[in-house]
């Protein structure tokens, strides 16, 4: 549509004014300002009690219990075993059970930090009216019309508006009770909650229509990567038991995990550097010794070569040490006996076998991605500079790599980002990788739940951020042609 | 004893027989075409030449040195430089980048610049485009960049593979214009074309070459008169 793209930057016709984005963006705002004034949560859980089989009880309430802390958990260790939990739940009054209520006595608590996670998800829907009521005020009452980067910014806001609603509902009935809450029906949000869940998804329609439509710049995606590490710091700092212990337990397996994943893919640039030049080479010999290994290599699962190296490569180390020291009884060389007992003796640490099978299986991808890059560089590049004077190596440093690398380097990275994903499959050589520390975790306390969030926010974050820089990169290279 | 001697050339790719047997020369200070059809072998003996493909048998012998078991970069060494079909500049690199890549070879600046000098004095126009990426020079100036890459490495003899290919009529006369310039300065070229008429026009001898064979020669002024080649390159008769 023409006319649309007069919107940015010079005022709005009356029709344009009248855009069905517009219009929807702002029965959305309307829609959610109504939905926090209705009752939003109309009962809450006002005490819960445990009682403990010495007969001694504890109880909590209203906000402790906001903070969605498991009643049998917020207590004190204690050596007795609990007996009962009883919960009261309670209605609210109707000022109260508003959204504006709940904001209201949540933030006039003492302790705020305990409820900060449920303050920041009933806050978020409301700061995404602001930036969404600014895109509304320019497209009425701006001369100068819309602006390309405020719906960027409050469509990125407003992404996450329905997700806190969300999530605000869970706090308030308890994460752990998820299931056990859905079957009692006075824990169920009101008509509150569900107008403003949808004035908030309005919001994300308008936006999004807005957004595709003026083609502004793209999603801010770096906002879901802050938005995912806010997440896991709220959950390890509003509920440290026990995300607090989980991630000073995982913590080490970060860094192992990187550790891994940088030191691989340095080798796997080199292997495939070599892999991807062997096939494109004219050598019949070099180009079937890179083929067979890509062919090999890709044709069998990464976990495959894992338990291969780990377990079987040490009994073929041992058979070859056998194999020269009975040479050694042959020939009688003082070093093959050396040898031979340091090879029968040789085991990978795991860190290094880790490190060798990643290497190797993803060598063999990106080695395609390689000889992929150098194949589209026209072969008449490579004659050319063949023709100027240089050796065959001289034009594939100088002219041809160096114009595939730009074809390489958006694959290559995203082949970094999945390995960061496929180095958790180390865990099972017995390298203390985040997926590793976790599974220890786990074991000990059974918390399964809590502990794979964590673990699966923490390779969120990672990779969502290593996304962001690919692409980045990506866009650089792509603008300079 | 000519320049360049070409006797009894066979190439193939796999089983496919591009050249069964050409032979030709060329003088020192002479324009050579090669013209025929496509598929006539013209690209191939010029490649052939520059050492990029190897004959099946038959010799090339450059002022007496047989070429054919030579790599590309000492054939350029020699004073042997192609311009490529398509021109195959570096898209990516600049004006001036690309022209010292011609220059790949030598060492002593002050003659590069001085070669440098001389080819600006031919295309003028690369000197208005000196710090401009290749990849964005139009189709005839792109051209004068891979002729003048070409003359940077101060060859005896200049292979020109289709140099009119893609480019208006009016910058094709431009472009053979500046080669014939570029001969009276001492320089031999063998020119390969599918624009047979503008090619013997500029060339002081022809051969057109049909399915990898010689099938007629002779001075330039005699092709264009002759009839079949008038019937079969020059749309006349």
């Amino acid at each position: 549509m023409g006319y649309q793209a007069g919107m940015i930057g010079t005022q709005l016709s009356n029709a344009q004014k009248r855009d069905w984005r517009l219009v929807v963006l702002a029965v959305g705002v309307a829609l959610v300002l109504l939905g926090y004034l209705l009752p939003m949560y109309p009962n809450y859980i006002t005490g819960a009690q445990t009682t403990y089989s010495d007969n001694s009880t504890v109880s909590l309430s209203f906000p402790t219990l906001i903070n969605r802390q498991l009643y049998t958990q917020t207590t004190p260790p204690k050596d007795a075993e609990t007996t009962a939990v009883s919960i009261q739940v309670g209605p609210a009054r109707y000022l109260w059970g508003s959204g504006f209520g709940w904001l209201f006595q949540a933030l006039n608590t003492n302790n705020l930090e305990q409820v900060a996670s449920f303050v920041t998800c009933l806050l978020i829907p409301l700061l995404a009216l602001i930036p969404a009521a600014w895109v509304l005020g320019r497209a009425w009452a701006s001369p100068n019309g819309l602006c390309a980067r405020s719906i960027s910014a409050a469509f990125s806001v407003a992404f996450f508006a329905p997700a806190a609603m969300l999530c605000s509902w869970l706090h308030q009935i308890d994460f752990s009770g998820l299931l056990l809450a859905l079957n009692r029906p006075y824990l169920l949000p009101s008509l509150g909650f569900w107008v403003a869940l949808a004035g908030s998804i309005l919001l994300v329609v308008a936006l999004y229509g807005l957004h595709r439509e003026l083609e502004c710049q793209a999603f801010t995606w770096w906002a879901l990567v802050a938005a995912v590490a806010i997440v896991a710091w709220l959950l390890v700092k509003t509920k440290p038991q026990p995300y607090l212990e989980i991630w000073q337990y995982i913590e080490d397996g970060i860094w192992v995990t990187l550790r891994i994943v940088v030191i691989s893919f340095i080798f796997i640039l080199i292997v495939s550097l070599l892999g991807g030049l062997g096939r494109v080479s004219k050598s019949p010999v070099i180009y079937g010794i890179a083929s067979l290994y890509v062919e090999l290599l890709r044709g069998i699962p990464l976990m495959v070569q894992l338990l291969f190296i780990w377990f079987a490569l040490p009994q073929l180390f041992d058979a070859l040490g056998g194999l020269v020291l009975r040479l050694y009884g042959l020939v009688d060389w003082e070093f093959l006996s050396s040898a031979g007992v340091k090879l029968q003796e040789l085991r990978l640490s795991p860190f290094t076998a880790a490190v060798t099978g990643l290497t190797i299986c993803y060598g063999a991808y990106v080695s395609e991605i390689f000889r992929a890059g150098i194949s589209s560089i026209h072969r008449g590049q490579m004659e050319a500079a063949r023709s100027l004077g240089m050796t065959y190596m001289q034009a594939m440093r100088y002219i041809i790599l160096p114009q595939a690398v730009r074809v390489i380097l958006p694959p290559v990275g995203n082949e970094f980002v999945m390995l960061l994903k496929d180095s958790s499959l180390v865990s099972v050589l017995a390298v203390s990788d985040l997926t590793r520390r976790g599974r220890e975790y786990m074991a000990r306390t059974f918390l399964s739940f809590e502990t794979w969030i964590l673990v699966a926010l923490c390779y969120l974050v990672l990779t969502l951020f290593a996304s962001r820089v690919v692409e980045y990169i990506e866009a650089r290279t792509t603008f300079e042609s | 004893m000519a320049l360049l001697d070409v006797s009894d050339l066979h190439v193939a790719y796999g089983a496919i027989k591009a050249l069964q047997g050409i032979t030709f020369t060329i003088g020192e200070g002479e324009i050579v075409t090669l013209i025929g059809a496509n598929g006539a072998g013209k690209s191939t003996s010029l490649r052939t030449i520059s050492g990029l493909l190897r004959p099946v048998q038959g010799s090339v012998c450059f002022r007496g040195v047989d070429l054919t078991r030579m790599s590309v970069d000492k054939i350029v060494k020699l004073g042997i430089s192609q311009v490529p079909e398509g021109r195959q500049i570096f898209p990516k690199l600049t004006v001036r980048e690309n022209l010292e890549m011609g220059a790949f070879t030598r060492r002593d600046r002050n003659e590069i610049n001085d070669s440098m000098e001389r080819v600006f004095s031919s295309f003028p126009r690369l000197k208005e485009r000196l710090h401009q990426l290749g990849g964005t020079l139009s189709g005839g100036e792109q051209q004068m960049l891979a002729i003048g890459r070409g003359l940077m490495s101060r060859p005896t003899l200049l292979l020109l593979d289709e140099p009119s290919m893609g480019l208006a009529p009016i910058l094709v006369e431009e472009i053979f214009s500046i080669i014939s310039q570029i001969n009276s300065e001492g320089v031999s070229i063998l020119l390969v074309e599918q624009n047979a008429a503008m090619a013997l026009s500029v060339a002081h001898r022809g051969y057109v070459l049909e399915t990898g064979k010689v099938a007629l020669q002779g001075d330039a002024s005699a092709l264009l008169a002759n009839p079949q080649v008038q019937e079969a390159y020059l749309g006349e008769g």
